[in-house]
């Protein structure tokens, strides 16, 4: 069977004695002194300074140079080819309408049965 | 306003001694419980925590994860401590006209002379434990960690922590008896 009464262990606290407790803190921060000082140091000095600006200039720089590829490939990209169209083009060439149809536009007559047979044959070849 | 250990061990890093002071007193008890458990000595317990906070400024730099600070320190803190237990005992915290002289200003001496003795008894009965249970019952019943936080800290199933706990009361019960009573 499992005990679940808690046992009463306050004799055992350290911090019970408040008086021994502050001496033991006052021991650690007075032994810790020589460090923190030199920890000082080394915080103010020029080295440290430029250390601790490194971090943050190569975060920015590998950013930069992200962008930078970015940009750069894009550039890289063939631009699309302009529709060129021949000076004699009319409408029908311009928008790229099979010959067969062309011919009856320009003469401006309805198509014949072979006409649409050959504009169905066109677009099919 | 509560300050996470985080930003303390980076305040302390840069030798901010009020920050280091915080972390101090904010896991000195739990450093030296873990301490106890493994000497079960309280003047080596309290040796092994001033070391070992020294220790952890020294190397704060290798702490990668600041905001589990507590959990690197009592790495320190077990480290030192079986080193310690492997060797012969340390001498007392306090050198003993030292010690006469704490006992001659407080201002009840019986008193004093009560809990000294309780403490004994206490401490007896935690050598009848194994290290991990002691460990377990000093965290659970006198610092009031959670059965979870325990089972993270010493890595074991929270079910084995349950287990140990039970073994250790039902065994210092039997050891103290009334020793154990609430006042």
């Amino acid at each position: 069977m499992m005990d679940h009464e808690r046992l009463n262990l306050a004799a055992l606290d350290p911090a019970a004695d408040s008086e021994r407790w502050e001496r033991t803190i006052a021991s650690i921060r007075e032994r810790a002194q020589p460090e923190l000082q030199r920890r000082r140091l080394v915080a103010r000095s020029p080295l440290f300074l430029l250390a601790s600006w490194a971090r943050p200039m190569l975060s920015a720089a590998a950013v930069l140079a992200a962008v930078s590829v970015a940009l750069l490939s894009i550039e890289d990209e063939p631009a699309p080819q302009p529709l060129v169209l021949q000076p004699e083009a009319g409408v029908a060439a311009a928008l790229q309408i099979p010959d067969p149809m062309s011919a009856w536009l320009d003469e401006e007559r309805a198509p014949t049965i072979d006409d649409l047979l050959l504009a169905l044959e066109g677009d099919l070849r | 306003m509560h300050e996470p250990d985080a930003l303390l061990v980076e305040r302390a890093r840069s030798g901010d001694g009020e920050a280091f002071e915080k972390l101090v007193r904010r896991h000195l008890r739990t450093a030296h419980l873990v301490a106890l458990a493994i000497v079960a000595e309280p003047a080596d317990a309290d040796d092994i925590c001033q070391d070992a906070f020294l220790v952890a400024l020294e190397r704060l730099d290798e702490c990668r994860n600041p905001d589990r600070f507590l959990a690197w320190l009592l790495r320190i803190v077990r480290n030192r401590a079986h080193s310690l237990h492997r060797r012969e005992r340390v001498r007392a915290a306090l050198p003993l006209e030292g010690a006469a002289r704490e006992a001659d200003r407080r201002a009840d001496p019986v008193a004093d002379a009560a809990r000294a003795e309780l403490r004994e008894r206490l401490i007896d009965g935690l050598r009848g434990l194994s290290e991990v249970q002691r460990e377990i019952l000093l965290l659970h019943d006198l610092e009031g960690w959670r059965h979870r936080e325990i089972a993270e800290l010493l890595g074991i199933r929270e079910g084995t922590v349950r287990a140990h706990l039970s073994y250790a009361r039902r065994n210092m019960r039997e050891r103290l008896g009334g020793a154990l009573c609430e006042d």
